[in-house]
């Protein structure tokens, strides 16, 4: 394996590993917050859940690493998949775009609410604002698959 | 901006992935480098240009026009 494989192979799994530790100590934070605190103004699971998500992200990140360290040919592709100058292109035009998108939604939806306030439109109902939110949410990721998709076809 | 990467690939009797591998690139910027989509970085230029012995300007052929195509 070339030197620049296990570089890229050792950056990935300190990624991994960092997300790990991170997501183990919020899991044992809120078991033990769950066994020793009562009365807490919010549930202390969706702490222990949120580090769960982050410790299986990141055991399957240190597992998929450890397979490629078996692997130099594939270890060799995902690192040129990885940082090659023209998929870095396109995902970063992508990105851009997305948050242009993103940027534009959380403003419209900012001038919504106040002049909702002052009474020149319609104030948004809970269920209203939810769905408001999930678009602001979706919307900029359906642009970046699309320009991801869009620039891979052209070229 | 035209090129003479597919010549000089096809004259070493590399495939595509090969001269991928070579250049330290994905196979899909070898295919749009040849087909004269995508212009490559000044330091893949001169890769390219080192792996072929040959100088940049031979194998990357610059004209005017191309600075209207943008990047």
């Amino acid at each position: 394996m070339k030197g620049s494989d296990r570089a890229w192979l050792r950056q990935q799994s300190r990624w991994g590993s960092v997300v790990a530790g991170l997501g183990g100590l919020l899991l044992a934070g809120g078991v033990l917050l769950q066994l020793l605190v009562r009365g807490l103004a919010w549930d202390p699971r969706l702490l222990s859940g949120l580090g769960l998500l982050l410790l299986g992200l990141g055991a399957g990140q240190l597992v998929r690493q450890a397979s490629l360290r078996r692997d130099p040919a594939a270890a060799r592709r995902q690192r040129l998949e990885a940082q090659d100058e023209r998929s870095a292109g396109i995902r970063a035009r992508a990105g851009l775009r997305a948050f242009i998108v993103s940027s534009l939604c959380t403003w419209a939806l900012l001038r919504w609410t106040s002049f909702a306030s002052n009474g020149q439109l319609p104030v948004l109902s809970g269920d209203t604002l939810w769905y408001a939110l999930i678009a602001i949410l979706l919307l900029p990721q359906l642009v970046f698959f699309c320009s991801l998709l869009v620039e891979e076809r052209r070229g | 901006m035209r090129n003479r990467l597919e010549e000089c690939r096809l004259g070493r009797g590399w495939t595509q992935q090969e001269l991928a591998d070579r250049a330290g690139v994905s196979r899909q910027t070898i295919i749009s480098l040849e087909r004269g989509r995508y212009n490559p970085s000044i330091l893949l230029a001169f890769r390219l240009a080192r792996i072929f012995t040959v100088r940049i300007e031979e194998l990357f052929l610059y004209t005017e026009e191309d600075d209207d195509e943008g990047v």
